[in-house]
């Protein structure tokens, strides 16, 4: 089973990032790719503003996007596995999949027509009468970003978060209550722990999507809030620069291990392991 | 603390009810259990024992009916605030901790300082002869040591009483009878309060002071092993507990003594019925029949014996057991084995069968029985 799931990867996976890796450090005449060993490439990265802007805010929106769909997934996957929506459960989660199955630009749209200028949500607040309504931080900007990707990957955080909270035995939580756990105590010391695997699963997950993504702030982003996706996709779209948008690709990968590696090593420093 | 100050009951709980929609778990269940006494209740799966166990511990609620431990009113009392202590069945053990921390969890919670904690962990890993697994994460630990582990834990912060779900299901049998015992004096050295759930009937006679018999959500009998399981008050009570011979016909009363006739049988005890009712049942249990041999099959009826032939021999090491085929009744006999003193038979013996009138006890003809 495991050596045509390595081929796979292999051919459609390690062998193009591979080929990428290796643009990174070559050089471009703007007609033809020259391979090398310069880390020139890696230097603009690093020195540009606008690179290093475009990369912290992707980390930024990143993060941002995976702890409010926690925050908002977290509820409905203890509800449908430790709480009060138990026989609920397997529609809840059927729903939540369909959901998936969205198309992800048809929701980009949608909440494009919510969150405008003249979207649905502003024209509430003006039929309201509220008076300075921030529909400037709402249209076209790093806000309107995470609320989207939010949106869009609250399902996917779902999923892990479901799994890791069904394995978690009632009888722990109830040894907890009976060991003098208030039902808060025995949420922060015995459910939390036990779901960290799939808490950690979920960030990462929704982190890794929203930090690479590119269309949402092509979409509703405007230009403050542009990530390092879209000077990747104009680098190999637009200006034909293939060894610098794979750089910022790389540095961008490089980080995003490193920041997930570190939150994992600061969870485990305060006790909470990745295991069950 | 492990004794209770107040001379009233341990635990005690009043009237309660417990239904789960159209489901009727318990109906108006009243118990009360004197402190450092190891009762359990014991009854079939379905029962309401776990139930009733989840509403001492606060768990669940009730929908009718009150709490008392230790005399105090606890019936919304949060299940942290109850002082009782909690072993479940698949123990429970936080997996994400290592055994020294399972056991001193209820004390960090309590915000014990840390010297105290580590005191008290060492010296409950000691008496369970955990001394050095401390360290050890819960995966590493067998079935036995993790229910050690699970009494440790529940047992940490001394609670007067101890609730056991059905602690032994898991273990294989040898494992089991060795723990009923270690669990038995266990609770004599700390003369807590333990109330013991289980199905097995073996068990709860092996341990118990006293033994609640429930069935279909209601306390069916109550006392002590001997009690319940020499004087059955019901069919359901002799059935479950142990096994029985049981007899159903016609009772009559003459001379001071009650007789039940059941066919080519005559059943007569000087110790009355305590009922009034015309018809019931007699049960005699397996080892309260003697058995000898007889040439005579064609004997005359005579209350308290009968005449049949061995329809099976069985030998079960430390007893033998017949099954002796009567006029119209089988009947089980248990005798021990490995005696010269005692004759052993085979299949298709003639033999002759008799009890002494302590050996019967009457039972109700219950409709529902």
């Amino acid at each position: 089973m495991v050596a045509p799931a390595g081929l796979f990867m292999a051919i459609f996976f390690i062998v193009p990032l591979g080929v990428l890796f290796a643009y990174s450090f070559g050089a471009t005449n703007g007609i033809d790719v020259s391979f090398g060993f310069s880390l020139d490439n890696y230097t603009k990265v690093v020195t540009s503003p606008l690179f290093r802007d475009l990369i912290w805010r992707s980390l930024w929106v990143g993060s941002c996007v995976g702890i409010f769909s926690i925050a908002l997934a977290f509820p409905l996957a203890y509800a449908i596995t430790l709480g009060p929506l138990q026989r609920a459960g397997t529609f809840v989660l059927l729903m939540v999949i369909v959901s998936l199955f969205t198309a992800y630009i048809v929701r980009i749209y949608a909440w494009r027509t919510l969150l405008g200028k003249q979207g649905a949500i502003g024209q509430l607040l003006a039929a309201a009468g509220v008076p300075g309504a921030p529909l400037e931080a709402l249209s076209y900007s790093k806000a309107a970003v995470i609320i989207t990707l939010v949106s869009i990957l609250v399902p996917v955080a779902v999923l892990p978060l479901t799994s890791a909270l069904s394995g978690i035995p009632p009888a722990c939580i109830a040894a907890a209550r009976s060991l003098g756990a208030t039902a808060f105590g025995a949420f922060a010391r015995i459910t939390v722990p036990l779901a960290s695997r799939g808490i950690i699963s979920a960030f990462a997950l929704t982190f890794v999507i929203a930090a690479g993504d590119f269309i949402t702030p092509q979409l509703l982003g405007g230009p403050q809030a542009q990530l390092a996706g879209n000077a990747v996709v104009s680098r190999f779209g637009l200006s034909f620069d293939w060894p610098l948008g794979s750089a910022i690709a790389f540095t961008l990968i490089f980080l995003m291990g490193a920041l997930l590696w570190a939150m994992t090593l600061v969870l485990r420093r305060l006790g909470i392991k990745d295991r069950p | 603390m492990t004794t209770t100050t107040s001379s009233g009951p341990a635990v005690a709980v009043a009237g309660i009810s417990k239904r789960y929609g159209a489901v009727q778990a318990l109906s108006d269940v009243t118990l009360a259990v004197a402190p450092g006494r190891f009762v359990s209740l014991l009854g079939p799966s379905g029962c309401g024992k776990t139930t009733l166990m989840r509403i001492i511990a606060g768990l669940d609620r009730q929908s009718e009916g009150r709490v008392l431990i230790d005399g105090k009113d606890m019936s919304r009392t949060a299940p942290h605030r109850r002082p009782v202590g909690l072993v479940f069945q698949r123990y429970a053990l936080f997996p994400h901790m290592t055994v020294a921390e399972n056991v001193g969890f209820a004390l960090r919670l309590r915000g014990a300082d840390r010297s105290a904690t580590q005191a008290r962990v060492q010296e409950l890993l000691d008496l369970f002869q955990l001394g050095q697994f401390g360290g050890r994460s819960i995966d590493q630990l067998s079935g036995g040591q993790a229910q050690r582990v699970a009494l440790a834990r529940a047992l940490a912060d001394s609670p007067p009483v101890l609730l056991l779900d059905e602690p032994m299901s898991a273990l294989d049998l040898k494992l089991r009878q060795a723990m009923q015992l270690e669990l038995r004096r266990l609770q004599k050295q700390i003369g807590a309060t333990f109330l013991f759930v289980t199905h097995d009937q073996d068990e709860a006679m092996v341990m118990s002071d006293e033994i609640v018999l429930m069935n279909n959500g209601e306390i069916v009998q109550r006392g002590t092993p001997e009690e319940v399981y020499g004087r059955p008050r019901s069919l359901f009570s002799a059935r479950f507990l142990g096994e029985a011979n049981l007899f159903s016909g016609p009772l009559r009363r003459e001379a001071g003594a009650t007789l039940l006739d059941a066919g080519s049988l005559l059943l007569k005890s000087h110790a009355a019925a305590d009922f009034a009712a015309t018809k019931g049942w007699a049960c005699i249990r397996p080892e309260a029949i003697r058995i000898a041999a007889s040439s005579d099959n064609k004997a005359e009826r005579r209350p308290n014996a009968a005449a049949g032939r061995v329809r099976e021999a069985i030998f079960q090491g430390a007893y033998r057991r017949y099954v002796v085929e009567l006029d119209g009744h089988s009947l089980l006999v248990q005798q021990p084995a490995g005696s010269d003193a005692v004759p052993t038979f085979s299949e298709a013996d003639p033999v002759s069968v008799s009890w002494s009138e302590s050996g019967i006890t009457y039972i109700e003809d219950a409709d529902n029985a």
